[in-house]
């Protein structure tokens, strides 16, 4: 698992559970590829969920969101790195819609919430293979 | 013109690690397929067979997407030193809810209609509904969401059960008596339908819990008997934008409303403040007849599955009314009200707040200005009259409920008369009033004041007090 400094942990959950029941989504910005560096998050931008209809099963992250997020990592010298979000009431393994949706290069966080209170959550890739591994803290 | 193409992360392992790629190009899309063109795999990620953008790849053109720009990208131009930013579709979601062999056959008669189908189903099953009260409105309610399938069903009552509720509490069986009303409901509901949650609340709804609560759930459901609750289950539904399906009952008449102020009205767009304390009798108060809280309450769960499954016309913005005696179903238009003082253009109820001073409930007010001096207990009462002191005993109560139950002795004077009927009593006497419990004996404790009878007292308890630790061989209703 990728670790995260404390305090970006903490509002990382707060944001999930806000949400809920609903799904929160939002941007990693830090630095780091995965392959040759290992990542590091140091920062959560808090996107707004655009899916259309089922919030409590689905996140889409509006294109114009990222494109503000991108620009502001650039200024402050870092990258997105990767996504964030949380499954109410389940538990933090990527559905089959996240892996059909995930791009390879991206490190993504899924965060339990079962009651309103977050739960586990994993940090994930998308392999060659093109399946979900659990990142290494040294990746 | 010269190009740069910003490239998003998961893609620069095309391009040799680069976080840009400047390109030759005089529009968008001839842009994308020079940088196409650098590396095959590339240009599979980008583009699909026929050489469109892929839909999950957005690119802009400075702030603005470049789709919107033209009716296609080869006619979106650019210019010298514009830059291109690639933005890949970024969604996912929660595992998908499956069903067992099992639910799908217990579900087979949802599964073929139309309108439902699996997909219908799952949708159930991933739903959440919050109860607020398990009594006549909330058995067949729960009963009906649990058959259905739903897959978290919230239950909030702080009663027990009372042999007086199982002549329409459908959910509760005679040996329940006795028992706390979640528990019961609970055993209910899971051995009906294994495959769901049930969640209880033994609370007392209050503003410091309710948001918490509800925030959990997805449509909430009003099946209480009091204002005060009403009026705060409507203002957490409008803060927290959660739909709120509302039934209520009395005697023969029925209810039925779904308020959800994101598409509609909201209760207090139609009922901004609750009717004066005593005027609306409470089920014990009036009676109710057992089968119309098992009509209203199934219709409520009807118009939650209806919600969930988003189909056909919910409730919003209608309000009907059942005339049991007439079998007459009225719908009523309502309409949002600009001035509301929860869901309207300027709300002052920002937060939830308890009512129970906005509403003032009989019985807690009115007990805390009656003097302990005016109360006389019903053993003080028996053992006064067993030494020989005078009192008239008036009974305030109905005639019919007085051919329930009554005091021996007792005079009778139904508390709609007592005004008119005020001459036939002389004001010297002792006068001790009673009535079922001690609701409507305080009124008319309060009218016999004024009207210069001083030596009046209020029975407290009433019969009820009576045949319990009296004379306990009379009947209690």
């Amino acid at each position: 698992m990728v670790p995260l400094p404390p305090a970006i942990e903490t509002e990382l959950r707060r944001h999930c559970e806000e949400e809920y029941p609903h799904e929160a989504c939002g941007a990693l910005i830090g630095t780091g590829d995965g392959e040759n560096q290992p990542w590091r998050v140091e920062e959560i931008r808090r996107a707004p969920n655009a899916h259309g209809d089922d919030h409590a099963r689905r996140y889409l992250i509006p294109p114009a969101f990222q494109l503000h997020v991108e620009k502001y990592a650039r200024q402050i010298g870092r990258e997105v790195i990767g996504f964030y979000h949380s499954h109410p009431d389940h538990k933090a393994d990527p559905s089959e819609y996240d892996r059909t949706h995930a791009w390879a290069g991206y490190l993504y966080l899924i965060c339990s919430v079962r009651d309103r209170k977050s739960a586990e959550f994993r940090t994930l890739a998308l392999a060659p293979t093109g399946f979900f591994v659990d990142v290494l803290p040294s990746r | 013109m010269k190009v740069k193409i910003l490239i998003p992360t998961p893609l620069r392992r095309f391009v040799e690690g680069a976080k840009s790629v400047e390109v030759e190009a005089a529009t968008v899309e001839a842009a994308l397929a020079a940088l196409g063109q650098r590396n095959a795999d590339l240009r599979k990620q980008i583009f699909d067979d026929a050489g469109h953008l892929r839909n999950f790849v957005n690119v802009f053109l400075g702030d603005r997407n470049a789709r919107e720009l033209g009716a296609s990208l080869a006619e979106v131009p650019v210019r010298d030193g514009d830059v291109l930013v690639l933005i890949p579709a970024i969604a996912g979601g929660t595992p998908e809810v499956k069903l067992s062999r099992e639910e799908i056959l217990r579900y087979s008669r949802h599964l073929i209609i139309p309108e439902v189908t699996i997909e219908g189903q799952k949708r159930l099953k991933a739903s959440k509904v919050l109860c607020i009260g398990a009594g006549g409105l909330g058995s067949p309610l729960t009963l009906y969401l649990a058959a259905a399938g739903v897959g978290r069903i919230g239950v909030v009552d702080f009663d027990t059960v009372d042999l007086t509720n199982i002549q329409r509490q459908i959910l509760y069986s005679t040996g329940d008596v006795g028992r706390p009303k979640v528990e019961a409901a609970r055993e209910r509901l899971e051995a009906l339908n294994p495959n769901i949650e049930i969640v209880t609340h033994s609370i007392h709804l209050a503003s410091w819990n309710v948001m918490d609560l509800f925030g959990a759930y997805d449509i909430i459901a009003d099946g209480t008997d009091n204002f005060p609750t009403r009026y705060l289950v409507n203002d957490a539904c409008v803060l927290l934008r959660k739909p709120n399906v509302y039934g209520s009952i009395f005697r023969f008449e029925g209810q039925i409303s779904v308020f959800d102020a994101a598409r509609g009205p909201c209760y207090r767009c139609l009922f901004p403040e609750p009717p004066p304390p005593g005027l609306v009798p409470s089920c014990a108060e009036g009676g109710v007849l057992g089968v119309l809280p098992g009509i209203i309450g199934s219709l409520q769960a009807l118009e939650v599955l209806k919600l969930i499954l988003g189909v056909g016309e919910p409730l919003i913005g209608r309000f009907v009314v059942f005339d049991a005696l007439d079998f007459k179903f009225r719908e009523l238009s309502i309409a949002k009200n600009k001035e509301c003082a929860v869901c309207g253009a300027s709300p002052t109820v920002t937060a939830p707040v308890d009512y129970e001073a906005f509403c003032q409930v009989r019985g807690a007010e009115s007990e805390a200005d009656l003097g302990q001096a005016s109360l006389i207990s019903v053993e003080e009462l028996h053992q006064r009259r067993d030494a020989g002191e005078k009192f008239r005993l008036l009974d305030v109560r109905e005639p019919h409920e007085r051919k329930i139950v009554s005091i021996p002795d007792s005079i009778h004077t139904p508390f709609d008369e007592l005004l008119s009927r005020l001459h036939e009593f002389d004001s010297a006497d002792q006068f001790v009033v009673y009535c079922h419990k001690t609701g409507r004996s305080l009124d008319a404790w309060r009218l016999l004041r004024k009207a210069g009878f001083g030596n009046a007292y209020v029975l407290s308890g009433g019969v009820d007090a009576w045949a319990q630790r009296i004379d306990p061989t009379l009947p209690r209703y």
